[in-house]
């Protein structure tokens, strides 16, 4: 079973063939070593972004299916997980305009009690988690990918194709955002 | 950093756990967009030299102790690799076993930390349960060959393959990739007065249509005494036993080897007929049968003329779903604690009881190395063996070739 590794330094050692010869070959076994490596903090950070898990699986689904698709086109391996982090929040951005529309009407389920919520009560992670739902979609991705994922500020802006100054200001402006929405002090 | 973001961070990890550490499987079939209850159905479904399947399915273990289920009847095989199963699921131990199949002197049985579903084709661990308290220890597995229901056996506080045997429970394993996601595997507890303390489960297997379980059972050290039929749905047990010979013990195979054994009880496709060995025969019960007298309700299917005798005696013994074929894992010279060992994979015709072939003969280079049946398709033309060869510690083998398995060395029993 894969370590939990949101930052990712896994991929790295799954997409060394050597290490990993019991996958296949190509594209199939580099995509599938990533995946393995990577599929459950993409699809936990899918999940932050959407609140839906089936949601989640296959937006994550269908960006390692697209990265599979243009492996051939990759230059450069360690780009992978970047690409399809940028998929997975395209795919997110997809799911939520769908949702605005109407076609899918999903809304944020509260969680169920976890052995693990000992940090915060149910209570306030619910809320925390509905002003995050509340925010822009882009002021939300970055304070996921800054605050779940840790990702350093270049590589957000990489991640979400935008400037290092954009991922900045956003994150700022979340986070006051936030901390109006929960009445606190941010 | 601030509170705010100190609470942000909590709440983003903590709802982010929610997300179980085994994802869906992998599909990189080329298809068009398909909702997410299709692509439960295509983990189910044949995989294409496309696919590749890596990774793992959300699970949640339900354990419930009664025995109002009702086995689902039984649904055609996956087709994986040459038509073997995509799924199967292996027992392993924490720490590396003496060997890397079963029934390797007992050490390994007694630590069987966990089950563990993979993938036939890659080797992927889809899903992994550990034993309900108060067990603590898996002992043995058996499969409907269905890619949907196992049979689990387990041992409590203070294992043992040895006599006084504790008691053991079985466990009903359901996979239902469609299911929800926090109900698509499930671990039913089976009665628990089907193997009281003092009986050693040598042997099991579970019927094609997964409703009934047949296993060797017996006070003594190797060898079974009876050979008991569970009907899973009613709870009920009927035994067979032969009292005409003391020394004359149904014993499928593995002959004073320890853990159960995975190839020596098996069914035909009808799920009415149970092969078991009997000296240097093989027979078939017909659980259908109103006594309890084992060699009257049976008739012999295959005679080993190089027989029991001696240091010579079975290691498995299987007969294919069709019925019309018996697979023997002839073991030569018997057990040689120094090794080499040798083995043969002998095939015998059911109609006239006599050996068809010799497929192959092996000179195991570790005591552990033994061949093992684990899974044969109707015909006996699709097998999968462990050890058919010098280097091949499970392969599946097709028209004289064999392809490697994906297999762990912390794998020490595995079972279709």
């Amino acid at each position: 079973m894969e370590p939990d590794d949101p930052a990712g330094s896994a991929a790295l050692r799954w997409l060394d063939p050597a290490m990993d010869a019991g996958a296949g070959s190509g594209a199939e076994a580099a995509v599938g070593a990533l995946y393995r490596a990577q599929a459950v903090a993409l699809i936990r950070l899918a999940y932050l972004m959407l609140g839906d898990r089936a949601a989640a699986e296959d937006v994550v689904q269908d960006a390692f299916c697209g990265l599979y698709r243009r492996w051939d086109r990759l230059t450069d391996p360690g780009s992978a997980l970047p690409y399809v982090r940028s998929s997975v929040l395209n795919g997110c951005r997809t799911a939520l305009r769908r949702r605005a529309l109407g076609r899918r009407v999903t809304e944020y389920q509260p969680p169920s009690g976890s052995a693990e919520a000992a940090v915060l009560s149910r209570e306030e992670r619910e809320e925390v988690m509905r002003a995050v739902r509340q925010l822009p979609d882009r002021q939300r991705e970055a304070l996921v990918l800054r605050f779940y994922l840790d990702l350093p500020e270049p590589e957000i802006a990489r991640v979400m194709g935008i400037r290092p100054g954009t991922v900045r200001s956003a994150t700022h402006r979340a986070l006051k955002a936030l901390g109006h929405l929960l009445e606190g002090t941010p | 950093m601030t509170p705010l973001q100190n609470k942000l961070r909590a709440a983003l990890r903590e709802t982010a756990d929610e997300i179980p550490a085994q994802p869906p499987p992998l599909d990189l079939s080329p298809r068009p967009r398909a909702s997410r209850n299709a692509r439960w159905r295509a983990w189910a479904a044949p995989l294409t030299a496309a696919a590749l399947v890596l990774a793992a399915v959300g699970v949640s273990l339900a354990v419930a102790a009664n025995l109002k289920h009702q086995p689902a009847a039984a649904t055609r095989p996956q087709a994986g690799q040459a038509g073997v199963p995509a799924y199967y699921v292996a027992l392993t131990t924490a720490a590396k076993p003496q060997s890397d199949v079963g029934n390797d002197l007992g050490a390994s049985a007694l630590a069987y930390s966990a089950a563990e579903l993979r993938s036939t084709q890659t080797g992927a661990v889809l899903a992994r349960i550990t034993p309900p308290k108060p067990y603590v220890s898996f002992t043995g597995v058996t499969g409907a060959s269905d890619d949907r229901t196992f049979v689990l056996s387990a041992q409590g506080a203070q294992p043992s393959v040895v006599p006084p045997y504790p008691a053991q429970r079985f466990f009903l394993l359901r996979i239902d990739p469609a299911a929800r996601a926090g109900a698509r595997m499930t671990l039913t507890a089976l009665p628990a007065g089907y193997v009281p303390a003092g009986y050693g489960i040598r042997e099991m297997a579970l019927s094609p249509d997964g409703t009934h379980l047949a296993a060797g059972v017996g006070e003594s050290l190797g060898y079974a005494e009876e050979v008991d039929v569970f009907d899973l749905a009613t709870g009920t047990e009927r035994a067979w036993s032969a009292r005409t010979c003391a020394e004359c013990m149904p014993n499928g195979g593995g002959n004073l080897w320890f853990g159960v054994n995975t190839d020596a009880l098996s069914w035909t496709a009808d799920s009415q007929h149970v092969a078991f060995t009997w000296e240097n025969t093989v027979r078939l019960l017909d659980t259908r049968a109103a006594g309890s007298d084992l060699l009257t309700d049976s008739k012999k299917v295959a005679t080993w003329i190089g027989g029991v005798t001696g240091l010579n005696q079975w290691r498995g013994a299987i007969i294919t779903p069709d019925g019309r074929t018996v697979l023997g894992i002839e073991n030569l010279g018997g057990l040689n604690l120094r090794g080499p060992i040798r083995e043969h994979l002998v095939s015998w015709s059911t109609a006239t009881g006599k050996q068809i072939a010799v497929l192959n003969n092996l000179n195991a280079r570790n005591l552990g190395d033994y061949e093992q049946i684990l899974y044969t398709n109707d015909d006996g033309s699709v097998l999968v063996l462990t050890y058919q060869r010098p280097g091949a510690k499970a392969a599946i083998v097709h028209d004289g070739r064999s392809t490697p398995i994906p297999w762990s060395p912390y794998i020490g029993v595995a079972a279709w």
